[in-house]
């Protein structure tokens, strides 16, 4: 795997298709796996990937970045890529997605995290490059309708509880939203301060008002790859939110986030024959 | 001082309950009041004891919202004495240094010296875990310079050390009995760590390209920030409800874009290397250079632990000390 990766880096650079790759590499000293921009193709020998790269390198795109970018993608990070190029961040060109065949990551070394568990997109469907072999991946052991199938149970006022408990220990640091490769707006609204719209220390009010303002800004555009779970250091399960949506999403738009390029995503479609009435629809009285 | 205390649990317990409150942390490590003196793991506690000190949410004061001038009711010292039970000696030194922010500064913080007057310290030897480096910063786990008192942990109660006056004052009021202690024991450090860098040369190359490179591997997500033990940086903020408002002194942090960003949009450090260097700069040069002795870091490692992308800042730091000093023997 490693060796292919690095050989066709090499060849990136060397027919000028990328100026730049993102990848992971092992720290020589702290031995962790950590984020990588590679600008010399001599240095793609540094590249790695195996079970330890749990990032979403999607992220790590920015504009300063000398482009055509490379980027090492796992099958929920490529999807990522996918949707920044879709809601217009980057120019197909601009991107070189480099897909490795991945059976899932272990954030804790040992078994395959909870999201990988559920994966039905080990390969990214963004892909001018794939690496590995793709033929012998892990099919998924659960669904996501399993996954919620907890709080779809729920009645409102359970569910209402259930949330209002599971926000408790979040400090309002924000790491979920930093981490998270499609926040991308140029001021976030918990930033904004004329008006305030979220209070910026932690309680029930303003938990709620930003986890719920969180969710909605991912409707039909979270990729399933769980960092705000992973970098959430008070272990809040926002993601799970995130699944409902994306539940709904595909159920009533009939949209994939990522998975195909172009179209109508459901995030920023106006439509004004839309039957809810308060989209100004037929219905509206 | 050479000498070690016996002292049970109990006879503790009695003598600190009637200083006061008793604060330690619960188990989700986070410092809370408590009745009795809880059995604590053997590592730090997830938050580090400054929240008793500079809580991420503190009132200044508050007032009625309507016509006319407002009244307004600046919020009160809490002045009431107690301790706090099961401070380790990386979370204790980080003290020293928001000493020299909000006591020693010529403006002092009288909410936070309020608290540093009346609560006890009472430490707490740990068992080092993977990431812990106190060692660089030379004391160990037992250190008990920053505490007023160390205790190291025996089946039958604590052996305890003063560390202050006020330390051995209190010592002085418990039933204990003299023993030996132990020799202090040296804190861990990574295996290939070999000093601390040199303030003045980390400042002289601020323009360095590796600020970049590093900067690639940080999204600036600020959890390291937040659970800092030295980290002091706050903000204010105002809140209202039913038309009482609230001012208040709120954590912030240095990694989030808005943190420099000016009235007009200019942002000095407007990209993601820029405040990773801040970071480093201000723990690793600034507060050396203006206090020679102290460095602003303890080696706790909750930073290396939460980092969502597995970053180690000892060993950003030592791959950039390394690559200053290549850079100058090449020179010379």
């Amino acid at each position: 795997m490693n060796q292919s990766l690095r050989e066709n880096v090499k060849r990136l650079f060397a027919e000028g298709k990328v100026k730049s790759v993102l990848g992971y590499r092992e720290h020589p000293l702290s031995k962790a796996v950590v984020a990588t921009l590679i600008t010399r193709p001599e240095d793609a020998d540094t590249l790695i990937f195996d079970y330890r790269c749990v990032q979403n390198l999607a992220r790590g795109l920015t504009r300063d970045l000398p482009l055509p970018v490379g980027i090492v993608v796992k099958g929920c990070d490529g999807r990522a890529v996918s949707m920044r190029i879709t809601e217009g961040d980057f120019a197909r060109e601009q991107i070189v997605a480099i897909a490795v065949a991945c059976p899932g990551v272990k954030a804790d070394g040992k078994t395959f995290d909870e999201r990988c568990q559920r994966c039905e997109m080990h390969v990214s469907p963004l892909a001018d490059v794939t690496v590995g072999d793709v033929s012998a991946l892990p099919k998924p052991e659960k669904t996501r309708a399993e996954t919620i199938a907890k709080i779809k149970a729920m009645t409102p006022a359970e569910r209402f509880e259930f949330w209002q408990k599971a926000f408790e220990p979040c400090t309002h640091c924000y790491a979920c939203r930093e981490v998270c490769p499609l926040c991308n707006c140029v001021v976030c609204v918990t930033d904004q301060n004329a008006p305030r719209w979220i209070e910026q220390t932690a309680k029930p009010s303003s938990n709620l008002m930003w986890h719920m303002i969180r969710a909605f800004h991912h409707a039909g555009r979270c990729v399933d790859c769980g960092e705000c779970q992973r970098a959430c250091p008070e272990g809040v399960p926002m993601h799970l939110l995130d699944l409902c949506l994306a539940e709904d999403v595909e159920e009533l738009f009939d949209f994939e986030t990522g998975v195909k390029q172009g179209g109508k995503w459901p995030f920023l479609l106006f439509n004004p024959e839309d039957p809810d009435s308060w989209l100004g629809g037929p219905h509206r009285g | 001082m050479a000498d070690g205390m016996k002292i049970s649990r109990e006879a503790l317990q009695t003598a600190l309950s009637k200083r006061g409150a008793i604060f330690a942390p619960n188990d989700v490590g986070r410092w809370t009041a408590v009745e009795s003196l809880p059995e604590l793991g053997p590592i730090r506690p997830r938050r580090p004891v400054k929240d008793l000190f500079t809580p991420p949410r503190r009132e200044i004061a508050r007032w009625k919202a309507g016509a006319g001038p407002a009244e307004i009711e600046p919020a009160k010292p809490d002045e009431t004495p107690g301790s706090v039970f099961g401070v380790r000696p990386c979370d204790a030194r980080a003290l020293l240094l928001l000493d020299r922010a909000f006591v020693q500064a010529p403006y002092v913080d009288p909410h936070y010296k309020a608290r540093r007057d009346n609560l006890l310290l009472i430490g707490l030897a740990c068992q080092p875990g993977p990431n812990c480096y106190c060692g660089v910063f030379g004391f160990g786990p037992d250190d008990k310079d920053a505490v007023d008192l160390m205790l190291t942990p025996k089946t039958d109660g604590f052996v305890a050390q003063a560390g202050s006056t006020r330390g051995q004052a209190f010592l002085a009021t418990v039933v204990t009995v003299a023993v030996p202690v132990p020799a202090p024991r040296p804190g861990p450090r990574p295996e290939w760590w070999t000093g601390l860098p040199d303030p003045k040369t980390l400042y002289a190359n601020f323009d360095h390209p590796m600020w970049r490179e590093l900067g690639t591997s940080c999204m600036n997500c600020g959890v390291c920030t937040q659970y800092c033990p030295t980290c002091q940086c706050f903000t204010i903020d105002d809140e209202s409800f039913k038309g009482e408002i609230q001012r208040l002194r709120i954590v912030d942090n240095c990694q989030r874009s808005d943190f420099t960003r000016m009235a007009g949009g200019h942002n000095p450090r407007q990209v993601a290397a820029s405040r990773l260097r801040q970071r480093v700069l201000h723990k690793f040069s600034y507060i050396p250079t203006q206090n020679p002795g102290l460095v602003g870091c303890t080696g706790c490692g909750r930073c290396v632990e939460l980092c969502p992308l597995d970053r180690h800042l000892f060993a950003d730091v030592f791959e950039i000390m390394k690559r200053i000093n290549q850079e100058a023997e090449r020179v010379a």
